[in-house]
């Protein structure tokens, strides 16, 4: 493939071929059966076509949907359904993929915990009105002691980063440039717990 | 089908991506198991930000990014909470012998400016590949220790307009090492620019010989994630990534970067030529004409983006 192109673009090819550094010494361990299968999920969705069905006016559909005696056998499951389903369900940790979660109600709030901020962006932060006060803190450096889902604002490093309720670090952002945009970049990162 | 995602592609971006997790920088590597952990997350993090599946060029650059980011991250946390800078060191890196505290390094006081007494330690493990770098390049002697002496001030320098030193970028101490590498070699440039000719070169100095022969300490100059002549393809994405079609990042990621196919295999396939504008119908030789012309100029634009 080189050998066809001019001779001065051989040097990014060669940049190009060598990019992804990986050496062969090391060799990659099986990729996870049930990542694929998830982002298969997410990406492959067949668009559904639209059945071609002889014209039938909407009131004759819905006498004969009604007349059907499995309308009634379903509407009663329904019943049963609505009455018996919200006691059934309990809210399940989900794999790590954060698309899959189930979102469920939960009373624990999540902490933001600013590292090393300035006294002026803890004041405004608590001021936007974007946050509950309650939820904001602020401490001097990084508190491996602390508990529950956050979001940790690190001035020091310039870095927003989202600790889950099990203490694993799910993700992890820059700080913004604009300061203006520091609201927003907590609430996005807020989002993602 | 568009948007959608082939195992294969995936396959080739979790390969690339448990590799970067392993050794996120030179001279770092984590377990196998921390290292699918970290892929996996990664992948996985980066899918969120598409509804639809973007080029594979894309997907892998971002994966990538992220799984580096990823890694270093947790090795430098890892490293904070045990108070070991060593952990997850490679031991077989023996560029020097032991890493420096990084948060002590990047500890700054207002008044004093970078004042821990981490830096004594510094020049120590800098000095042997600084002047071995600018050995290569025909600075040697008193002027070899000028320069280094200027790029140890670089690393502390406030940035214009940021306010930020460089010594504040890494993450993970390993980065220290390829950061004044790229200091070096400017420096370098900077020297000659200022002697103004290529002749004064002083035949004295370290001999680099010494550095690499000694049988229990023998020096690695070559640091490959140094070389800015040798960029990620993360890197090489985010530099270029506006000058390239979507088409012509999907070309050359599969012929060069991955080299998962060659232009014949290209030729023979029409739902790719279709896409990359071929209409159905055209003669082989018309095809290879069109793809090659697609291909050099994607890697002019590359070679002009690029920054060196």
């Amino acid at each position: 493939m080189k050998r066809e192109l001019p001779e001065n673009l051989h040097s990014t090819c060669d940049l190009l071929a060598g990019s992804l550094q990986m050496r062969s010494s090391d060799q990659a361990s099986q990729m996870p059966g049930e990542l694929f299968d998830d982002l298969a999920l997410r990406f492959n969705r067949v668009p559904a076509k639209a059945a071609s069905a002889p014209s039938v006016s909407w009131f004759e559909k819905l006498q004969s949907f009604i007349a059907r005696p499995a309308f009634g056998v379903a509407a009663f499951a329904m019943i049963i359904l609505a009455l018996t389903l919200p006691s059934m369900m309990s809210p399940t940790q989900g794999s790590g993929f954060r698309g899959a979660n189930p979102i469920s109600p939960t009373s624990e709030a999540v902490h933001i915990v600013l590292i090393h901020a300035p006294s002026e962006i803890l004041r405004d932060l608590e001021n936007s009105g974007d946050f509950e006060k309650g939820a904001i803190s602020a401490v001097e450096r990084v508190d491996d002691t602390l508990q529950g889902a956050r979001v940790m604002v690190n001035f020091e490093t310039s870095e927003i980063t989202v600790v889950n309720g099990n203490g694993e670090t799910t993700f992890t952002t820059s700080l913004p440039e604009d300061p203006n945009g520091l609201s927003s970049a907590i609430a996005s990162a807020v989002s993602r717990l | 089908m568009e948007g959608s995602i082939q195992k294969e592609q995936l396959q080739r971006c979790w390969n690339v991506c448990w590799h970067r997790a392993l050794r996120p920088v030179e001279g770092v590597l984590v377990s196998e198991e921390l290292a699918k952990l970290i892929a996996e997350r990664s992948i996985r993090n980066v899918s969120l930000d598409y509804d639809e599946f973007p080029t594979e060029a894309e997907f892998t650059a971002r994966a990538l990014d992220e799984t580096s980011q990823s890694a270093r991250k947790l090795v430098s946390e890892e490293r904070r909470k045990l108070k070991d800078p060593q952990i997850h060191h490679d031991s077989e890196d023996r560029r020097y012998d032991r890493n420096l505290d990084l948060d002590r390094l990047q500890r700054h006081d207002s008044e004093k400016g970078f004042f821990d007494s981490e830096w004594n330690h510094l020049p120590k493990i800098l000095r042997p590949l600084a002047l071995a770098t600018l050995s290569r390049k025909g600075i040697k002697g008193a002027d070899a220790e000028d320069v280094f002496s200027d790029t140890l001030v670089e690393l502390v320098r406030e940035r214009e307009g940021s306010g930020h030193s460089p010594i504040l970028d890494p993450t993970v101490f390993e980065e220290i090492i390829p950061l004044h590498a790229r200091i070096v070699s400017f420096r370098s440039v900077d020297w000659y620019r200022r002697r103004g000719a290529l002749k004064n070169q002083p035949n004295t100095g370290d001999s680099l010989n010494a550095l690499t022969d000694n049988p229990d300490h023998a020096m690695q100059f070559e640091d490959r994630s140094a070389d800015p002549g040798n960029p990620t393809f993360e890197r090489i994405y985010k530099e270029c990534e506006e000058a390239l079609s979507a088409e012509e990042w999907e070309l050359i990621f599969i012929l060069y970067v991955t080299q998962s196919a060659t232009i014949q295999d290209l030729i023979g396939d029409d739902a790719f030529c279709e896409k990359i504008g071929i209409k159905p119908g055209v003669s082989g030789s018309t095809r290879r004409r069109v793809i090659s012309e697609r291909v050099e100029d994607a890697l002019e634009k590359i070679k002009e983006n690029l920054i060196n």
